[in-house]
């Protein structure tokens, strides 16, 4: 597991105009190990920016992002990004077998593959599964890998609401199986009310910390009324945060 | 699918074709153009004399050497390219020189510089292959998918597994269209580099025929070329194309 300290200062992409608005600025950020923290924002502010610098993907912006405890080894990363980025031309054996670190536990990746429902169509190329099956996948790599930190960017965007809702469920029980510092990335609310252990507010672009808001309600009890009435008390207690609710 | 009604088609065709020439061959009655029968005697002949198996096995020969050399240093030269916009852009213009040198040009150059020697040869066609796989594989290159190479980061590929599971697949129809083209580039460029300067291979031997106005000898050795040519397609490109496509939907 690990924690996070985020303090980024700017980014901008180059190639813009000069002056052009920068995505991100003066973002600072805490994240405990093992913590599950729900970004929400609009579309468009930057959370996909920021998922991509805290993995390393983008090293060019002014600020800094330290794992915790610091100086350790680098936290090993899982992240589900917002397509499932499935290589094509391999099956989704294949794609899993590629992205797991040389000590992993095979049973544990047959019991991922069992509990997504995936089993019968592990020998399956991507791009003759649904959208909803790829989707599953790209969890499995990204819990099979055994992460310390594990980065999801709107994962359950464009699925019907029953799926949803039942990957939703899957990713909590994961996640319980094996704790991990989690960053979920999202703009529907009430997904991340169910889920967080945290919401945090950001800006529309440049994106900015605007609200820290903590859910102390226990899983379990997050049923839809809980979820409203969660709901009307962030609009009455944060009235800063309108534009987001 | 039946492998019958496969060839049905492409079989009438050639018979169609065959017929064509027929035809043409009686109202012309003239050496110049003669009937498809006395070609194919001549070809049965020259393949028992052994005299056209040598002359092909030694173009063949050459076509595999140039054909190799070109599309390794094309490739190479195309993803250095394709990876890095600043070398690309010193090197476009030399690119489009290159394609743009009618292919004699460098032939005769090669010749003049570098004798009348194998090496000349293979380098002759070598060079006027290059540009092509060039500009193939830069395209192939340019257009690799990001978000897929984001992803082999993430998940700590390494550079092999990055390169043989998320790039190679990703160039191989470049690399597949670039030896396709490049094939039937090189065997007509081929003949002319032998008819020139060497003295052995199906060039030299069309020069020969065409010097004793042997119509019937070019049009058989043009045959056997023709037929080596579609083998190489029917065995090795379709299969490989059929390969790289078997995942799509």
């Amino acid at each position: 597991m690990s924690g996070l300290t985020l303090d980024l200062r700017r980014k901008h992409y180059r190639g813009d105009r000069d002056g052009a608005r920068p995505v991100i600025e003066n973002l600072r950020l805490g994240v405990n190990p093992g913590e599950f923290v729900c970004l929400v924002g609009a579309s468009g502010c930057g959370k996909t920016t920021l998922l991509n610098l805290v993995a390393g993907l983008d090293p060019d912006f002014e600020g800094s992002i330290t794992p915790d405890p610091a100086g350790g080894s680098e936290p090993r990363l899982g992240y589900v990004f917002q397509n499932p980025r499935l290589l094509p031309w391999r099956t989704v054996r294949e794609n899993i077998a590629l992205a797991l670190p040389a000590d992993h536990d095979p049973a544990y990746i047959d019991h991922l593959f069992e509990i997504v429902g995936l089993t019968e169509s592990r020998d399956v190329y991507p791009e003759r599964l649904s959208v909803g099956m790829q989707r599953r996948a790209a969890l499995v790599r990204a819990f099979a890998v055994n992460p310390d930190l594990l980065l999801m960017d709107e994962p359950l965007v464009s699925l019907d609401p029953p799926t949803a809702r039942r990957i939703r469920e899957l990713i909590l029980r994961l996640w319980r199986e094996r704790p991990h510092t989690v960053l979920f990335v999202t703009h529907d609310l009430g997904e991340a009310i169910e889920l967080g252990d945290r919401l945090v507010f950001l800006s529309s672009a440049p994106a900015s910390v605007i609200g820290d808001v903590p859910i102390a309600t226990p899983r379990e009890d997050r049923d839809a009324p809980t979820i409203d009435v969660f709901k009307s008390r962030l609009r009455r207690d944060h009235p800063e945060l309108a534009s987001l609710l | 699918m039946s492998i019958t009604r496969d060839l049905t088609t492409p079989l009438l065709s050639l018979a169609a074709l065959a017929a064509v020439w027929q035809l043409a061959a009686m109202r012309a009655g003239s050496p110049l153009l003669p009937a498809p029968l006395a070609v194919f005697e001549v070809l049965a002949g020259e393949v028992a004399t052994g005299r056209l198996p040598h002359h092909l096995g030694i173009t063949l020969l050459r076509l595999a050497a140039s054909f190799g050399l070109s599309m390794l240093l094309g490739a190479a030269i195309g993803i250095a390219l394709g990876r890095n916009p600043r070398l690309d852009r010193f090197l476009d213009s030399w690119v489009v020189i290159a394609l743009n040198i009618p292919a004699l040009v460098t032939i005769i150059l090669c010749f003049v510089w570098f004798g009348l020697v194998e090496s000349a040869a293979i380098g002759a066609v070598v060079v006027n292959k290059l540009p092509n796989v060039i500009v193939t594989l830069r395209e192939g290159t340019r257009h690799l998918n990001r978000d897929l190479l984001e992803m082999a980061a993430v998940y700590r590929f390494g550079r092999i597994a990055t390169l043989r599971h998320v790039i190679w697949p990703q160039l191989f129809p470049f690399v597949l269209a670039a030896a396709r083209t490049g094939l039937a580039l090189i065997w007509k460029i081929i003949l002319v580099v032998e008819l020139l300067g060497r003295s052995n291979g199906m060039g030299y031997q069309l020069h020969l025929y065409f010097q004793m106005f042997d119509v019937a000898g070019i049009l058989a050795y043009s045959i056997a070329f023709i037929g080596v040519v579609q083998l190489i397609e029917w065995l090795l490109l379709r299969p490989l194309d059929r390969r790289a496509q078997r995942w799509r939907r």
